[in-house]
């Protein structure tokens, strides 16, 4: 496993779905959520690297069947109308030493059959990379691969009509919306696979190897062949896990919210009615960002952190004190939310006369 | 339709309402609520009624009584009537019924529920105002009346009756939850029986008929968009978990490195453990700690080995936490998150103490002694049960008779004072809380893995998968992973039990799923290249929204209707070779000329 997370790597992943979400909501697509166990015919066909069972539902090592299993099961074969879907989530892979778990996120447009869908798409990816502020470090690559009988017949030179108008009308749409390409005619991502358009985002860092963030292009002949009538896909997967393992060079972060109020207990005995404080607070100021430390008398030492610091010292007494202030006061149990409430409104702690 | 036979369930104290019809007083003066009051003595004293508490309100009357046998009941509450009623027409000038249609009643179980039906009758009576003196109109207002009988569980609140009195003051003081008289409300609306889930299950099982609640409406066949409520129901546990300090991890799906064939085995069943061994790895995160995860988790079914099922659960674990007060904040929490997915009326908070480690090995040994006689007759699995962990035998899973359960011993009796005083704090503070619970010493785990508190929240209206959400303290499990003495709490919501409650209560959100704010519309294909452009623009000048290209071909109309139909407030028709484009808005098709450039800032007029 090369799973490498934990915690403190957590709102970075927070922040970059949040940054993803938002470029896939402007361009109006819709979350689907799809089964993480799926038929193993499905990809046998494809040929993707899978984990093997001797049962008949396998791990998904990608999304993109899965999705076109999903719109085909829930709206019949043969509706043509447009649809535009993104998923996220784990997916697995057979690795030597044993399978691997990565992430995905997954954009899919479906019953689009010309190339301004795979213009759209490119600016989508173009978009997410701005969001995560890597528009400058990552450079695109694109070329075609004609229909599926083209390409058993070789060479791009070859190209029927079609699909060279295809590949044009797409590179003359990415120079109107002003992005830079490199048409690299030996992409070839697995026979069998995409016809038409092939894309890629990579690295643009010459010292490091060559890393592909996200990649994708036109299926429609796999899709056609999976629901049995032409169906016209295009898609992309941005790769999270490389995704990441470049943010953090950029960034540190830290995005934990520090709490407003903390309360303490003076003895362990007094923790529950902390928590019991604690609830009328938060129903009282729900504005306020209230947290408990339960962990015990030792850690009764006022944080530098909060703002407010509420200690219970007695079943019904407790000590509040303002970090801005340095002022402590002791105020009775049932005063204190009206006596935080008063502080708000602007009372300067010690002349507040609700205190006891 | 014929008239429901009523619920009678022998040995059961019913609560009994009337209703004056038109909602009109029934009281309209001292001697009326006096007169009322005798002939209560009177049809008491007649057909052996024991009468526990009542409440006279102006215009409704509450009894809380039990009756040898159903007749009998049947001629005390026509009794009331041909007393009452002929009095109150002759003195106020008035003819007819005074009853709004039948009297209103449902059976409750005592041990968990008497006590607050007595509450809610008893706080139901407003301090009427009469002349100078201010007097109650109820039992509790009326302590000199003689014809009343304490039940027995009122009688086992304390052995002398001034501190029984002072007792259940005490327990007046906290005011009843909302969720609690809803279900009260409910109960009598339906004639069901109001007791513990399990309670019911049994009864339905020998009565041969519903005795639960039903939700109004017949059952749907089409349901709205599920995701649009996880999605809700994700955000309302984020909020409320983030709230409270606790940090989400990210957990793998599969336990360490895999060999290939074996995956299935090796997934994810559950997120404690995942919690556990990741920190256990890492050795990265200083305790205490509190961590919350969200995602899939699969279970493999026992019989046939080989099926794995996906399902989804949202949790919350803080580590090195010792105290009680960990456990209050985390049924807090969940509270907390009921009441924001508005389910509060339909779910149970089940909880129970299973002591420390000691008093489980005690309650074990007791359990293996009680159980040896029938070892012999038990299949392998229980025989395992029975060998490591007895208690999980007692789950209505395990496959145990009710005859042969009955019979099982107490956990309390194991129980040391230690464990006793703390879990009496929990619930204490629970109920001054306003957190409705039942305590159940017949509740416990399937997994051994849990010590002192342990819960589940369950609903009476799931029959696959009552449980919605378990958890509570695992201790020697946690230190045991950790390497190291490591306290520990926590719980898991099942996502899918919650939204197939939701669904079937009505409180799913029913938005109509947000599919765009503005569409662009290129009139052929040369103005493609046109509507990207403007649509890049739009997306920069108003990240909020949701901007869509349609590049199908067809009819105008039809893809007008189409948009219209995603949700668009405004659609903008690009031409080819033209600076000029067309806003269109609203079920008039409301339409603006204007230059491609402008087109921005007309959005904005627009949508403002």
């Amino acid at each position: 496993m090369t799973d490498n997370r934990n915690t403190a790597d957590t709102p970075l992943w927070q922040w970059v779905e949040e940054r993803i979400r938002r470029v896939v909501y402007r361009y109006g697509y819709q979350e689907i959520r799809l089964p993480i166990l799926e038929s193993a015919q499905l990809y046998a066909e494809t040929g993707t690297a899978m984990p093997v069972s001797d049962s008949e539902v396998t791990l998904r090592p990608e999304g993109t069947l899965g999705c076109v299993k999903a719109v085909v099961d829930a709206r019949g074969v043969g509706r043509q109308d447009a649809r535009r879907l993104w998923y996220q989530g784990p997916m697995f892979r057979k690795r030597a030493e044993g399978l691997q778990q990565f992430h995905q996120f997954g954009v899919e447009a479906f019953g689009m059959p010309g190339p301004e869908i795979d213009a759209e798409l490119i600016l989508l990816s173009w978009d997410m990379f701005s969001a995560l502020g890597l528009n400058r470090k990552v450079c695109l690559e694109i070329n075609t691969l004609g229909t599926w009988q083209e390409q058993r017949d070789q060479a791009a030179t070859h190209l029927g009509q079609e699909s060279r108008l295809h590949f044009a009308t797409l590179c003359h749409l990415l120079d109107l919306a002003g992005v830079a390409y490199q048409v690299n005619p030996l992409m070839k991502n697995g026979l069998g696979y995409y016809t038409h358009t092939v894309f890629d985002w990579t690295l643009n860092e010459p010292e490091l190897p060559h890393l592909s963030l996200c990649s994708g292009g036109r299926y429609d002949e796999l899709a056609g062949r999976y629901c049995g009538r032409s169906l016209s896909a295009s898609g992309f997967a941005l790769d999270f896990e490389s995704v990441l393992e470049r943010m953090h060079q950029e960034v540190s972060f830290d995005r934990d919210v520090d709490p407003q109020i903390v309360l303490y207990s003076a003895t362990p005995d007094l923790g529950v009615e902390a928590v019991l404080l604690s609830q009328r607070l938060r129903r009282q100021l729900p504005a306020l960002r209230i947290r408990n430390d339960l962990s015990g008398p030792d850690a009764a030492i006022f944080p530098a952190k909060a703002e407010w610091g509420v200690t219970l010292r007695q079943p019904n007494l407790a000590e509040v004190c303002s970090h801005e202030d340095g002022l402590c006061q002791m105020v009775a149990l049932d005063q204190v939310v009206d006596f935080i409430a008063g502080c708000l409104r602007g009372l300067p702690l010690g002349r507040n006369n609700n205190a006891s | 339709m014929p008239r429901k036979e009523r619920l009678f369930i022998a040995d059961m104290p019913q609560m009994i309402a009337f209703k004056g019809n038109n909602n009109e007083a029934i009281f309209c003066d001292k001697e009326d609520y006096l007169f009322f009051v005798s002939c209560l003595k009177q049809a008491t004293k007649q057909h052996q009624v024991a009468l526990y508490a009542f409440s006279l309100l102006e215009n409704q009357i509450f009894l809380l009584l039990s009756a040898n046998d159903k007749a009998l009941l049947a001629r005390f509450t026509q009794y009331l009537g041909r007393c009452y009623v002929p009095y109150f027409n002759k003195r106020h000038g008035r003819t007819g019924v005074l009853w709004e249609g039948r009297y209103r009643s449902c059976s409750i179980e005592p041990n968990s529920y008497f006590l607050l039906c007595q509450k809610y009758v008893e706080t139901m009576a407003p301090k009427t105002m009469e002349g100078e003196a201010a007097e109650s109109w109820s039992s509790l207002g009326m302590p000199q009346l003689d014809f009343l009988t304490p039940h027995p569980v009122y009688q086992a609140l304390a052995p002398d009756r001034p501190r029984r009195h002072a007792r259940y003051l005490q327990f007046l003081a906290i005011p009843l939850g909302s969720a609690f008289i809803y279900r009260i409300e409910e109960c009598l609306r339906q004639n069901c029986v109001l007791g513990p889930l399990n309670y019911c299950l049994e009864l339905e099982e020998r009565l041969h008929q519903p005795v639960r609640p039903r939700l109004s409406g017949r059952p749907r066949k089409h349901y709205p968009d599920k995701l649009n409520y996880w999605q809700w129901l994700e955000q309302e546990a984020e909020s409320a978990l983030q709230g409270l300090g606790y940090q989400e991890i990210r957990l793998p799906l599969l336990d360490g490195t895999v060999d290939q064939s074996q995956w299935a085995s090796a997934l994810r069943s559950e997120g404690t453990m995942g919690c556990l061994t990741t920190i256990a790895e890492k050795h990265k995160t200083a305790l205490p700690v509190r961590l919350w995860y969200q995602g899939p988790m699969f279970r493999t079914h026992h019989l046939t080995g080989q099926q794995v099922e996906q399902f989804h659960q949202i949790g919350a674990e803080a580590l090195g936490f010792n105290e009680v007060d960990i456990e209050l904040e985390q049924l807090l929490i969940q509270y907390d998150l009921v009441l924001r997915l508005k389910l509060s009326s339909l779910v149970e908070l089940q909880i129970n103490t299973l002591g420390d480690a000691q008093d489980i090995e005690r309650y074990r040994h007791v359990l293996r002694q009680h159980f040896s006689t029938l070892a012999a007759s038990f299949s392998p699995v229980q025989q395992q049960c029975l060998l490591h962990a007895p208690e999980t035998l007692l789950v209505a899973a395990a496959g145990l008779s009710a005859d042969v359960l009955a019979q099982v011993p107490l956990l309390a009796d194991c129980l040391s004072d230690a464990s006793l005083a703390r879990f009496s704090r929990l619930t204490q503070a629970l109920e001054s809380a306003g957190v409705p619970f039942t305590h159940r010493q017949d509740l416990f785990p399937h997994k051994p893995y849990y010590q002192q508190t342990f819960f589940e929240w369950s609903s009476a209206h799931l029959d696959a998968h009552p449980v919605l959400a378990r958890g509570g303290r695992y201790d020697d499990v946690a230190s045991r992973i950790m390497g190291r003495r490591t306290p520990a709490c926590g719980f898991a919501f099942m996502v899918e039990p919650l939204i197939q409650l939701a669904e079937k209560a009505r409180t799913a959100l029913r938005l109509n799923p947000h599919g765009c704010d503005i569409v662009i519309l290129s009139e052929n294909q040369a103005a493609i290249g046109r509507a990207l452009h403007l649509g890049q623009i739009l997306r920069h000048a108003y990240p909020y929204l949701a901007v869509v290209n349609d590049y199908a071909s067809g009819r105008w109309s039809t893809r007008l209707l189409r948009a219209q139909k995603a949700g668009a407030r405004i659609i903008i028709r690009v031409a080819p070779n033209d600076e000029m484009v067309d806003l269109i808005a609203g079920e008039q098709r409301l339409t603006q000329r204007c230059l491609l450039a402008e087109a921005v800032g007309q959005v904005r007029h627009w949508l403002i």
